[in-house]
């Protein structure tokens, strides 16, 4: 997914040389050539400026840029308006001498974001446009659309982000209360898409994988177990959950969606795993590594929460069952600071800290006691001490929890079932449990503080968020 | 150099090379430099690059260390010109109205050093002759 940027440059062009406001310098400056020379020596140091800012940066696509001269005779021409018009730009920058009129008439004319550039024309442009309910950014300088630009990508990311979800009875698993439920809303307001899918036909979808989908099965068992530093799982078993992740990759292929979800607890009570031996845990954690959002529990919240903290950290999180730690919950050789919060699930991946980071040592461990369902294990001992932003969208889809603790200890590697996972220090335990109430318990959460990108991306889909 | 020798000696090279059309190319580029470097007020110390004896002669003028001159050679108010790219432009208008040509806009940028400037100059008043 890239942001199609395209790059302007306007330059006030006077026909004749004359003298008075805003024209200082001598005759020679006032000439016409002096400003066409100028206007082209400045184009191509803001070509060269947006190389070095956006060379090494593969979200944004730089279009190719266009010089405007605007004349003192001050009109916008169609003609002129047109010369910036090239395929998918999702928003334009704007930047030079006197670009206001054109900005806004450019902005009108084709209803896409203007991102002006420096005094005056950033402040004066986007006020204008904001007025006239246009989306508009201004910057202080070319470098300072870079975190604007930046949070374009991450919105346009989250736009077109359409949800596979897994149906058993219901939209929402009875196992998240607190979900979302006006998804048409979130569709609205955000972009993203959903499409729904019976547990039967998931099922199938594994049962029935052919001989090439088996063998892509086995070849990633063998994958995973050759670079697990352990474990606790047979081939055989491992195998059975790898032929869901590759059946969940068939069928987002097919549906064309980009991120998953599926009540698990309802799909148990089938007793179809129990049968078949597999769980979906592995599968949440896989596709997240390849930048696919996967919540469990057909928690939505969990899920665009996902959504939202994958745009801005590009990482692939854990999402987790959070809730203040209890005196027998905290290892003995732990420090109590009164303010630790448990975060469990066996849903952890190898790129945690980002997805473009070296992969992170991992063991593979069963969750049931019947020595099946594979699942990644992490030890969080080395990260001890490293803050973290936790995050969840409250039910009614307006608000976005984002707090912030450090990592105190490793919970659980090797214990069978959910319960691997972290602790973690709050500023108020108190607080983050009040808090949380109001937002429900599965937590998605990245690595270091990004409440603040998290707040600007929100603020573009309308979510206000709550700091902790 | 005082502003009246640079002026002077610019004024001297300006006539040379009005001139100086049909003289060898080494002797053209010989003089475009020399009219730069007394433009500039600089002494010949070997650089060829057009902005780095720009920021020389703004650095000079403005007693503003080398060094500093990216930070502080900023445009300010309504125009978009630094003083380092004003040089460079007035040296270039005024090279070709002295020799009654034309330098396209877009040309401009890519005309990044003293030999360059010499080449297409020449080429202009060459094409000029023969029109």
């Amino acid at each position: 997914m890239v942001l199609h940027v395209k790059p302007i440059y306007v330059h006030l062009i006077h026909r004749t040389a004359y003298m008075g406001p805003c024209r200082g310098g001598k005759m020679e400056q006032l000439e016409r050539s002096y400003d066409e020379l100028m206007a082209a020596e400045n184009f191509a140091q803001m070509k060269t400026k947006l190389a070095e800012l956006y060379g090494g940066e593969p979200e944004i696509h730089l279009q190719e840029p266009v010089y405007l001269p605007f004349l003192d005779e001050f009109i916008a021409r169609e003609s002129d308006l047109d010369k910036v018009k090239d395929i998918d730009t999702d928003v334009f920058l704007l930047d030079g001498m006197m670009g206001q009129h054109l900005a806004v008439n450019i902005a009108k004319k084709f209803k896409k974001p203007m991102c002006s550039v420096g005094c005056c024309t950033s402040t004066d442009v986007t006020a204008c446009l904001r007025a006239a309910g246009l989306e508009a950014y201004g910057s202080i300088d070319l470098a300072g659309t870079k975190p604007i630009l930046k949070m374009l990508w991450q919105r346009k990311l989250v736009e077109n982000t359409r949800v596979l979800s897994i149906l058993k009875g219901d939209v929402c698993s009875k196992g998240v209360e607190s979900n979302v439920r006006d998804l048409d809303r979130i569709t609205n307001d955000w972009g993203v898409k959903f499409k729904y899918l019976n547990a039967e036909d998931f099922l199938h979808e594994i049962d029935t994988l052919d001989a090439e989908d088996n063998a892509k099965a086995e070849a990633l068992a063998d994958n995973l177990i050759a670079g697990a530093q352990d474990c606790y799982i047979s081939r055989e078993m491992l195998i059975r959950s790898t032929r869901v992740y590759v059946a969940v990759k068939k069928l987002l292929e097919r549906f064309d969606c980009n991120a998953f979800t599926l009540p698990c607890f309802e799909i148990c009570a089938t007793r179809r795993l129990h049968e078949e031996k597999y769980t979906f845990c592995l599968t949440h954690s896989l596709l997240k590594e390849e930048g696919i959002p996967s919540a469990c529990e057909s928690d939505y919240n969990a899920l665009l929460s996902m959504i939202l903290t994958m745009a801005v950290a590009k990482n692939a999180p854990h999402m987790a069952n959070t809730h203040p730690a209890l005196p027998h919950e905290i290892p003995g050789d732990v420090l109590d600071t009164g303010n630790l919060i448990k975060m469990y699930h066996a849903v952890p991946t190898r790129y945690m800290k980002g997805r473009d980071k070296e992969m992170a040592p991992y063991g593979l461990q069963c969750f049931t006691e019947g020595q099946w369902g594979a699942t990644l294990r992490y030890h969080y001992t080395p990260d001890i001490g490293q803050t973290i932003t936790m995050v969840r969208l409250n039910p009614q889809g307006t608000k976005l929890m984002a707090a912030r603790g450090t990592i105190a200890a490793d919970i659980d590697y090797n214990t069978i079932g959910c319960a691997t996972g972290l602790l973690v220090d709050v500023e108020s335990r108190k607080k983050f449990f009040k808090a949380q109430c109001n937002y429900g318990h599965h937590m998605t959460w990245a690595y270091g503080d990004i409440a603040e990108e998290l707040e600007d991306l929100c603020e573009l889909l309308g979510v206000e968020v709550e700091r902790v | 150099m005082t502003l009246e020798e640079s002026a002077y000696r610019a004024a001297e090279e300006l006539a040379w090379l009005k001139a100086g059309a049909g003289q060898p190319p080494e002797q053209w580029q010989a003089h475009i430099r020399a009219y730069v470097l007394a433009r500039f007020l600089l002494e010949d110390q070997g650089e060829e690059d057009i902005l780095r004896l720009a920021q020389q002669s703004v650095s000079k003028l403005t007693g503003i260390p080398p060094e500093q001159l990216a930070k502080a050679d900023r445009p300010s108010g309504c125009t978009a010109a630094t003083a380092v790219l004003d040089k460079k432009v007035l040296l270039v208008m005024s090279l070709c109205k002295a020799l009654e040509v034309a330098i396209r806009p877009e040309e401009l940028p890519e005309l990044k050093t003293v030999p360059q400037l010499a080449g297409l100059l020449r080429e202009r008043v060459e094409e000029k002759g023969r029109s």
